[in-house]
């Protein structure tokens, strides 16, 4: 597997995010920006893609960041890499407020887009904007529903009721493909534990 | 393994689950570990989802976050107490169960295929039924380490009392539990031994009415027909 991150080439060995995100925990700014500069361009850009509004993404950055280091002391190491689980926070973050915008304007306009946000569309607008070809070979390797139902939900922020209604798919059979969308996804990046 | 459960690590990776499938699922990764196996590696994958859409912010962004996470306070590490009650165990496998009830609805035909929900007692099951209504309110109070939750349903007309880290009493105590309205005399909900909150911790108590408040107090053994001092806990009934 191709890391997506080489570290730069030194002699001396970068801190891991991980120990970053230890060092964070025990109030060490510097750790703290440091993590902040490998990390800000992923975050940054997922928020940006799920709420479209950069001046909404440059706040959730903000505020996902501010949680990062009130909240360090709460990452556990062998749950799982401290790379997932900021970009965890990041992801949750960003559809809160998605969710939220949406439902204080016209929550019911979501299940009838249908018509006006075509959903290939969508799909095809992600495809463009990877900049990852591993990631877009691998999303292209999925079934049409399985990437339509993994896309959706992780850069649209839709739920997978969402997702059901706008592919007119059962939302059991969505909740299946998200998942066996990313059995397949996760093979393909060569994601191993 | 409780299938219709593991399926949701997908839709919960990808935070496209309803908030109450999220609780259940939480729930039961407490004790999936091939489920935490799986959701860490979907982390990873949807990690790359992510990386793959990176775009730096505008380079004062830093300062702005890095001036502020000096004037921010951080949370004290989480000691982790290994006390173990059994009621912090079974609660998981109760919200578990009431989202498979609220999500699937096929309470009977669920109960005799999966395995996992037939340990659980008739009351688990109406106790979870109305954890899971759709009209489930929940009220909550916490004291330091004490808390006490009420979910109560209109339609399912009874509610469920969650209490935690209440302390023991001595023999000839019992814990009652009060409804009280607005006007008029509190009504007695149940009266539970404080051995038992410590096995169990949730306690069906019937319909609340038009209760205002529930209250807890501490009564002599068999409990009262009404209250006999303030209350411990109360909580305001939303």
């Amino acid at each position: 597997m191709v890391d997506p991150f080489p570290l730069p080439v030194s002699g001396v060995s970068e801190p891991t995010l991980s120990d970053l995100l230890v060092q964070v925990a025990r109030g060490d700014e510097n750790a703290f920006a440091g993590l902040y500069d490998r990390m800000v361009a992923p975050v940054h850009g997922l928020a940006r893609r799920v709420v479209r509004d950069p001046a909404r993404a440059e706040e959730i950055t903000q505020e996902v960041f501010l949680q990062v280091w009130r909240t360090a002391s709460r990452f556990q190491p062998e749950r799982g890499s401290a790379r997932s689980w900021l970009l965890t926070l990041a992801h949750r973050r960003a559809v809160d407020v998605v969710r939220h915008d949406q439902a204080s304007t016209n929550r019911e306009a979501r299940y009838d887009w249908s018509g006006g946000r075509d959903t290939d569309v969508v799909d095809d607008e992600v495809t463009m904007r990877l900049e990852h070809e591993q990631v877009r070979r691998c999303l292209g390797s999925l079934t049409e529903l399985q990437r339509e139902a993994v896309t959706l939900a992780y850069y649209g922020g839709y739920t997978y009721g969402e997702v059901s209604s706008l592919l007119a798919v059962n939302p059991a059979t969505i909740k299946t493909r998200m998942r066996d969308g990313l059995i397949r996804l996760r093979d393909c990046l060569g994601v191993t534990r | 393994m409780n299938v219709e459960l593991h399926v949701m690590v997908g839709a919960y990776t990808l935070d496209a689950l309803e908030e109450r499938e999220q609780i259940a699922f939480e729930a039961h990764l407490a004790g999936c570990p091939m489920c935490a196996g799986e959701l860490a590696e979907f982390q990873d994958t949807a990690a790359r989802l992510a990386n793959a859409v990176a775009v730096a912010p505008p380079p004062q962004l830093r300062a702005t976050v890095l001036d502020a996470a000096a004037r921010t306070t951080q949370e004290r590490p989480v000691v982790q107490l290994h006390q173990g009650s059994r009621w912090r165990q079974r609660l998981p496998m109760l919200v578990a169960a009431a989202a498979v009830l609220g999500v699937l609805g096929a309470v009977g035909a669920y109960i005799g295929e999966h395995d996992r929900l037939t340990d659980l007692r008739e009351a688990d099951v109406r106790e979870a039924a109305v954890i899971a209504a759709d009209d489930a309110v929940l009220s909550e109070i916490r004291q330091g380490d004490t808390s006490v939750k009420v979910f109560s349903s209109d339609q399912m007309d009874e509610a469920v009392v969650v209490m935690a880290g209440v302390p023991p009493l001595e023999q000839s105590r019992d814990y009652q539990m009060w409804a009280v309205p607005a006007k008029g005399d509190p009504r007695s909900l149940a009266v539970v031994d404080s051995d038992d909150v410590a096995t169990s911790g949730s306690t069906l108590v019937g319909s609340l009415d038009n209760a205002q408040m529930l209250a807890v107090t501490v009564e002599p053994d068999g409990g009262s027909p009404l209250p006999t001092r303030q209350p411990v806990l109360s909580v305001q009934l939303g």
